[in-house]
């Protein structure tokens, strides 16, 4: 990763398409389940999404590998798409959008409740 | 109020979950015997051992991984898992990990214990040991 591509983020976008590329190679279902990681893995997005993506491209090779074997979907996920994708996201203790904002929340009511004198 | 807010929130997931957890146990029930179906919560912290061990006997991928497991009678395990596990072993350390072509699809990912991995092996086992004996203990009625 250079510099221009630190700022535009057109690595990015040309590894998002290469993705693309390949799920639209998966069989039907295959596809709705990637459509369900992408939703499920997002909240654990940092600001530019750039965490996510070896985490997808691992999740990809699993859904390639899987389809290549003749497994039905439900064989390979089952029911608990957004259970699988905190475990990928780094288990249950993940920080998603919501505790960034929870901690940014509380560091400024303490501050503000420090300027008081309280 | 941020108390309130966050116990609030937290009060409301853990209601999904009750109703998502319980529904789908309940769904479960009729598929299988009464008796198994419900490992998966017990299965959690072991599982890591197993898989481990099956790594152990011999260099492997997930599918294998994976059907090695249901054989052996845990029908709930699936390859989404594994995957998971196999990632987080990756990430400590305890794995090596080879790429190798397979006859259709993709190349799989070959994993084989290093010796971190060993050491974690024989760790699991002494403390399934240990866990096993007390509660047999337990079991019998001793102290």
């Amino acid at each position: 990763m250079n510099f221009w591509e630190t700022i535009t983020g057109n690595d990015l976008t040309r590894e998002w398409k290469a993705f693309e590329a390949r799920a639209e190679a998966l069989p039907a279902d295959y596809r709705a389940a990637w459509e369900q990681i992408k939703v499920h893995l997002s909240p654990y997005s940092g600001f530019t999404g750039r965490n996510l993506m070896p985490i997808l491209d691992g999740a990809l090779g699993l859904l390639e590998e899987t389809a290549a074997d003749g497994q039905s979907i439900h064989e390979v996920l089952g029911d608990d798409i957004q259970g699988f994708c905190a475990a990928l996201a780094g288990g249950e203790g993940a920080r998603s959008y919501r505790d960034r904002w929870r901690e940014q929340l509380n560091r400024n009511v303490a501050r503000k409740l420090g300027q008081l004198g309280g | 109020m941020i108390r309130i807010v966050s116990v609030a929130w937290a009060w409301s997931t853990t209601l999904w979950y009750r109703i998502v957890v319980l529904g789908s146990t309940e769904y479960q029930e009729d598929r299988r015997g009464p008796a198994m179906d419900d490992l998966t919560e017990m299965l959690k912290g072991t599982l890591e051992g197993c898989v481990l061990e099956i790594i152990g006997n011999e260099e492997t991928y997930g599918y294998a991984i994976t059907r090695r497991l249901n054989e052996l009678g845990f029908a709930d395990v699936i390859e989404g898992t594994v995957y998971t596990i196999l990632l987080r072993l990756e990430k400590n350390g305890l794995v090596q990990v080879t790429k190798r072509p397979s006859g259709m699809g993709p190349p799989r990912k070959f994993y084989a214990l290093n010796d971190a991995g060993r050491e974690e092996l024989a760790t699991f086992w002494a403390k399934w040991a240990y866990l096993s004996s007390r509660i047999d203990k337990l079991k019998e009625g001793g102290r």
